[in-house]
């Protein structure tokens, strides 16, 4: 078992990161003096992962959308019982989310944690699907599918990665659709479990009030150790220019609302990091509440307080954004790429980019201060190939000419919008 | 679990409350107002969070401010106009980092706090009401907020079925206000009942994180040196009465793909004695994941995706909340019904009674790591005027008996039924790209 201790001088903290023989990445942070535990079991493995092959496939194979988020509603269930019966007798609070690239089951509790672990280890390692099991999610899916059509904030940003991207597949739904979903069965289920849910592609992230030594003995008992598959998840070639300029729905909603991409090509490991930070510290600088853009936009009535700025990224995707809600949302897609190109031309404020530094440095900070981000953050991290502190660094160190560069190499043309007009 | 909240008068009505936990790395202080919530006066008071938090005579531009709690690691202040019961409290907090973590040394708190009091005591003044151009753009930016909430139809249908359960109460009034009485504030009245506030309302300071925040209750003191304190207005509920008979509205709205259901069902039981076992009866019948509208409603019918309740005891009513197919809305409701009758017989074991106490004394133990969830905690216990400890507050659930629940189950009777479905033409509801016809 190869043990390291990932420690930062700045802000005083560390956490272990434990390969186990299991071909499981554990990483363990304990917080003092905190009453509570949160602990996440996550693959990598989201909705983008539609078409795959392991060393055991002879060829790829692409399976229906939304099946992953499928899978995760399925694997609550046991043999025996349901996960979620386990855990009321413990009074953790226990729950499961899929995104673009990971499905993540987790808990948070303030008592009885070694009980919740052995729960969580063993439920996400024993599948039981059957056909009727199956057949019963369906509807339970088709209702949250449903809520989520009807969800105007939901809408407006799934609608503008379909005008973001050509192929990539973060524009398709996280849930699929009723259609898609229904050519979903246990054989499917089974597969994408099995090459998905093999612990080389899973991470156990822990953060809170936890005994290490515990854990480990808990992680060694009920560990199942599975062969690296040599898994390939495969993005079709995604062009560099945006699919559509404008994309338009009506819903019933009180003003329109708007979800703006700038697109970028997608960065990996380290520098998807600096250029995480680098262009976050860039949209909020030009864009955001210390902006001159910001207060005048806002004087004039055409953006609120809900108007926000950063950065969308993940496995094969990177872009900028700008969401919110106005009576004009073209007016404010025209004066923001306005507002990129004069700050490309004339600069920015290095006062103001400083500002922002810190202020971004705050906001990171911060998660140090929750047991939740920090199991989060730790478990992120190690999916995208860095550590938990390396953000915090790469804030501390950013220059403003780092800044200036970056913003050189946005295209501010190459962007989208997509709104929702009230119904 | 965290140490005990240390409470002192700083003025008639004002208290100053504070938790130090050196755990902690950052440091919230929430101040608020807590007044009657009135239909003619909800929308001018909800205005004042808004226009002080932004700037203040030192800083009466919001860029400036906003720039100069950036460069302290931001340290931001926010503004909620909320109700709790029948009472509206208006805050502003402000959440700033440990002076130890700055990466150049520089002094965060003692700044960050003078900040905040500086918003609240020293705003924008021009010719004896607050500035024009930033009360007229908070006037938009409120009638924004108020129209939005159509844009989340489960809370959209949750505040509507709110508004026919206590209807003709003040809990029922929006506590944003409404469109057209914003419309009507003048800077000089938005000034003058701040003014009021400052006089009459009573006013909770609550500090929590790391800081000893004698620094705070200094600056607050002295602030409320120049203030003068009387006629102070009591903020109180009432148990909200049952109608005569069960309220049932249907209302229709363009493009909707589900419906949302919300039941609302009131208690008998007017003793503060009874709050224990009415949040747990609400957490067995359909609190969480092991509850009874889980299981029932939503994993062996299939029929919702979400299908809650919640208990809010400032007015002794339960809420049931769900999304549904229109056309499965009878069986839902009918399942919802019978659940609860169910538990009102007594058709539950003790280990649905022992998950319903562990799952509370989990929430209340992890909201103890949470500044947030502290002062939220906090909040309701004095508003309740039942101060106690997160321990304390823990210890009242450990006699509750399976006889109190079913007690707890049987004073709950339907009021109100609140049915939110589409209608017309859902062609318009698909995403037209540039260039389609």
């Amino acid at each position: 078992m190869q043990k390291n201790t990932i420690r930062n001088e700045r802000v005083r903290e560390e956490y272990q990161v434990i390969k186990h023989p299991s071909g499981l990445t554990i990483c363990l942070y304990p917080m003092k003096g905190y009453s509570s535990t949160y602990a996440l079991f996550a693959a990598k493995y989201g909705s983008v992962d539609t078409t795959f092959k392991t060393n055991e496939d002879s060829d790829y194979v692409t399976v229906p959308e939304g099946i992953a988020h499928y899978l995760e509603h399925k694997l609550f269930e046991n043999e025996d019982c349901d996960a979620f019966q386990l855990f009321a007798k413990t009074g953790a609070n226990a729950n499961a989310f899929t995104s673009f690239d990971k499905t993540a089951y987790l808990f948070s509790c303030s008592q009885k944690f070694e009980e919740n672990l052995e729960i969580l280890l063993s439920f996400v390692q024993e599948p039981c699907f059957t056909d009727e099991s199956v057949a019963k999610e369906q509807g339970i899916i088709a209702q949250e599918i449903k809520m989520y059509e009807d969800d105007p904030g939901y809408r407006v940003f799934f609608n503008g990665l379909q005008a973001l991207y050509h192929k990539n597949p973060v524009r398709i739904d996280i849930g699929g659709t009723v259609e898609s979903i229904a050519k979903i069965d246990k054989e499917l289920l089974y597969r994408c479990y099995k090459t998905f849910y093999n612990l080389n592609n899973m991470v156990l992230s822990i953060a809170g009030s936890f005994d290490i030594e515990k854990t480990l003995e808990i992680c060694d008992r009920l560990l199942k150790p599975t062969p690296d598959l040599g898994l390939e998840a495969v993005f079709p070639d995604e062009p560099a220019e945006i699919k559509t300029r404008e994309v338009v729905q009506k819903l019933t909603c009180s003003q329109p609302l708007f979800n703006i991409f700038f697109k970028l090509p997608a960065f990996s490991g380290y520098e998807a990091l600096e250029k995480y930070i680098l262009y976050n510290i860039v949209t909020e600088t030009i864009l955001g509440k210390t902006s001159a853009f910001f207060d005048k936009m806002l004087n004039d009535g055409f953006i609120s307080n809900n108007f926000n700025v950063g950065v969308f990224d993940g496995r094969g995707f990177f872009s900028l954004y700008a969401d919110g809600e106005s009576s004009d949302p073209r007016k404010v897609f025209g004066e923001i790429k306005a507002a990129f190109k004069s700050a490309k031309q004339n600069s920015f404020s290095e006062t103001e980019f400083e500002n922002v530094r810190k202020k971004i440095y705050g906001e990171l900070m911060s998660m140090l201060s929750s047991v939740s981000t920090a199991a989060t953050s730790v478990m992120d991290a190690y999916f995208h190939g860095n550590n938990l502190f390396d953000t915090i660094e790469i804030t501390a160190k950013i220059t403003y000419n780092d800044a200036v560069k970056a913003l050189t190499e946005l295209d501010e043309e190459n962007a989208c919008i997509s709104i929702i007009e009230p119904a | 679990m965290t140490n005990s909240l240390r409470r002192e008068k700083i003025a008639d009505g004002a208290h100053f409350n504070a938790v130090s936990d050196p755990r902690f790395k950052f440091n919230r202080i929430t101040f608020g107002f807590l007044t009657p919530l009135c239909k003619e006066k909800a929308s001018l008071y909800a205005l004042i969070p808004r226009v002080l938090h932004d700037t203040n005579a030192n800083f009466p531009s919001m860029k400036d401010l906003s720039n100069f709690l950036a460069s302290l690691y931001n340290a931001q202040t926010y503004f909620e106009a909320c109700a709790l019961g029948d009472t509206q409290f208006l805050s502003i907090s402000m959440n700033f980092m440990d002076d130890s973590y700055a990466l150049h040394g520089e002094s965060i708190a003692v700044t960050a706090v003078n900040t905040l009091f500086d918003c609240l005591f020293h705003p924008v003044v021009e010719n004896g009401g607050f500035s024009p151009a930033t009360v007229e753009n908070c006037k938009r930016l409120q009638i924004e907020a108020i129209e939005s909430e159509l844009n989340d139809k489960r809370v959209y249908a949750s505040n509507q079925a709110k508004r026919i359960i206590c209807e003709g109460e003040p809990a029922a009034v929006n506590p944003l206000g409404d469109a057209e009485n914003t419309r009507a504030v003048t800077p000089e009245a938005l000034y003058e009942a701040y003014c009021g506030l400052l006089k009459n309302a009573e006013i909770e300071i609550i500090c929590v994180g790391c800081n000893d925040f004698t620094d705070a209750l200094a600056i607050a003191k002295k602030e409320f040196t120049s203030i003068e304190r009387v006629n102070i207005i009591p903020s109180e509920s009432a148990y909200s009465p049952l109608k005569s008979a069960i309220a049932e509205k249907t209302e229709l709205l363009p493009l909707l793909n589900q419906s949302k259901m919300v039941l609302g069902f009131k208690t008998s039981s007017t003793s503060k004695n009874s709050h224990p076992a009415l949040y747990l009866m609400s957490l067995l019948y359909g609190g969480t994941i092991s509850s009874k509208l889980f299981l029932n409603v939503r994993e062996r019918l299939s029929l919702c995706y979400y299908c809650w309740s919640q208990i809010q005891t400032t007015k002794g009513f339960m809420s049931v909340s769900c999304g549904v197919e229109e056309a499965n809305i009878e069986k839902a409701k009918a399942e919802i019904i019978a659940q609860l009758e169910s538990v009102k017989k007594g058709d539950f074991t003790d280990d649905d009674l022992t998950a319903a106490l562990l799952y509370e004394q989990n929430f209340i133990k992890t909201s103890s790591d949470s500044l947030t969830s502290l002062t939220a905690f906090y909040l309701k216990r004095i508003y309740m005027k039942d101060i106690k400890s997160l321990e304390e507050y823990l210890k009242s659930y450990d006699s509750v008996t399976r006889e109190d629940i079913i007690e707890a189950a049987n004073s709950m009777t339907l009021d109100t039924i609140y049915i939110l479905s589409g209608v017309g033409d859902d062609v318009l509801g698909v995403p037209q790209e540039e260039g389609d016809e």
